[in-house]
């Protein structure tokens, strides 16, 4: 236990690496995912197909296949990116596929009456999707958005393959210099809950904060 | 605040005129040649069987459809669908501002509280500064009997609030036509007095409107004349004392004998009302 002490700080910065990259990739997830959803739902044919074969691809394989693909894979295309880029990139674009159908089916859900009295405002495509319609879909979107946030901060744990010193290979590490192994797997599943908790509850205020008008 | 049609005094000049408008739905045929003036101040309620194409009619108008064929033109703007696919589409988007639409299910914005579904299209759309915009939206809302309502969310609202709510909101970008799509059909019976009567009101002061309603006795009451569809053309147009009490075409006879006493206006069949039920 003194040892989990002792090497706290260490751990604590594996913590950190673990939500960094849980948040850079689910910022960048949220923003390509929009685009997909809006591609898929609003672009010519072709755009539409494009889109429902990206989200197919990505939903289909696994996240670890996608990061090996993107880490020993690209620099054969002489693509060569750094071992936290990498993580970026491979959970960016496995988080946008699922965000992107969080967000489509959100999109639909808003009444087509809403868009109507928007245009009969003479409010453009622009202004009623990012003023009427988005607001409404945002709401209906943050619980299931909650969940690939948290699905995704365990999902971190595999980049510790590619030498990302986040929390499960900080505490890797550790073992393999001391050949103890419960305290810190036990510390660490600590720490992941808590992180967890953490988004719990930031998304329950932002999904009480968006119920105020209902 | 003004009514949002010039006074004009004089002119008899349409402000909405439609020539020979065509539209179907894939294979449905839903308006068939229909032409339609509205004069300035002018009040005119749409009636006919459902199916008739009288809420197409009104979307085709306010630009929330594009037609296959024809002319809708609102003072000298025009929209004439012959022309290339791309100036029709362009055309079509013009058509919004100058008319407002009230539509049956409200369509209020939920996320936003009565005076700010009033004050979004004027601020986001005209530009128009904070300060006088919230002065004009405060004095729509009490034209509309809602004063006090100013910061509730749609939620909080009763049905014909809401309704209320939502022609102060159209009124508020100054349309030259507002065109009310059964606006009380979705209501508690209770609650279509007070929309009704908000209705009236405006149309007294000058408003010209054009009024998809299944009422026929509030058609009667409001209307300076009624235009009945069926089957996509407009069938028959009279003054309402005419329209109903003697009707000129057989299928104005049919729809009026089916829908209850037409003549007599006193019990449309298909609104049962608490009599007195729209107090002014």
């Amino acid at each position: 236990m003194e040892l989990v002490l002792r090497h706290a700080v260490f751990l604590l910065r594996g913590a950190y690496y673990t939500l960094n990259i849980t948040v850079v990739s689910m910022t960048l997830g949220f923003a390509l995912g929009l685009v997909i959803a809006m591609m898929r739902l609003y672009g010519p044919g072709w755009v539409r197909g494009l889109a429902r074969g990206y989200v197919s691809f990505m939903r289909g394989t696994p996240l670890l296949v996608k990061v090996f693909v993107v880490y020993f894979g690209l620099p054969d295309i002489g693509i060569r990116l750094g071992p936290l880029v990498s993580a970026y990139t491979a959970l960016t674009l496995d988080a946008a596929a699922y965000l992107s159908e969080t967000f489509r089916g959100s999109i639909l859900a808003v009444p087509r009456g809403q868009v109507d009295a928007a245009l009969s405002l003479r409010m453009n495509r622009r202004q009623t999707m990012t003023r009427i319609v988005l607001p409404q879909a945002f709401r209906v979107a943050v619980p299931p958005m909650g969940n690939t946030f948290i699905g995704m901060l365990k999902q971190t744990s595999l980049v510790s393959v590619i030498t990302v010193t986040e929390l499960v290979r900080s505490a890797q590490l550790l073992i393999a210099q001391y050949f103890v192994v419960m305290p810190f797997y036990i510390a660490v599943a600590l720490m992941y809950w808590v992180m967890s908790t953490l988004f719990q509850i930031g998304l329950d205020r932002v999904e009480a904060r968006l119920a105020r008008a209902y | 605040m003004p009514a949002p049609t010039d006074p004009a005094p004089g002119t008899r000049q349409p402000v909405v005129c439609v020539e020979g408008l065509r539209k179907s739905f894939g294979d449905l045929l839903v308006l068939d040649s229909v032409d339609l003036d509205v004069a300035p101040h002018e009040s005119i309620a749409i009636i006919g069987p459902s199916g008739s194409g009288k809420s197409t009619l009104l979307r085709c108008i306010g630009g929330l459809e594009q037609p296959d064929a024809g002319k809708i033109t609102i003072d000298e703007f025009g929209l004439d669908a012959s022309l290339p696919a791309r100036e029709v589409r362009a055309a079509v988007r013009s058509l919004r501002g100058r008319c407002g639409m009230v539509f049956q299910s409200f369509n209020l914005f939920p996320h936003k509280t009565a005076i700010e579904n009033i004050m979004e299209a004027p601020r986001v759309v005209l530009g128009d500064e904070r300060d006088a915009l919230v002065a004009r939206a405060e004095a729509l809302l009490d034209r509309v009997g809602l004063a006090d309502k100013r910061d509730e969310y749609p939620s909080r609202l009763s049905g014909g609030q809401q309704q209320r709510v939502a022609i102060a909101r159209s009124l508020a970008m100054n349309p030259r036509v507002m065109l009310f799509d059964e606006p009380t059909s979705a209501l508690d019976p209770e609650l279509i007095g007070e929309v009704q009567s908000v209705i009236r009101d405006l149309v007294s002061d000058g408003l010209t409107a054009l009024i998809v309603t299944h009422e026929m006795r509030f058609a009667a009451e409001l209307a300076r004349e009624v235009v009945f569809m069926d089957a996509g053309r407009v069938v028959e147009r009279a003054s309402p004392e005419t329209f109903f009490s003697d009707p000129e075409t057989d299928r104005a006879q049919r729809f009026l004998r089916r829908i209850g006493d037409g003549s007599s206006l006193r019990s449309p069949a298909d609104a049962p009302r608490p009599a007195g039920g729209t107090p002014r």
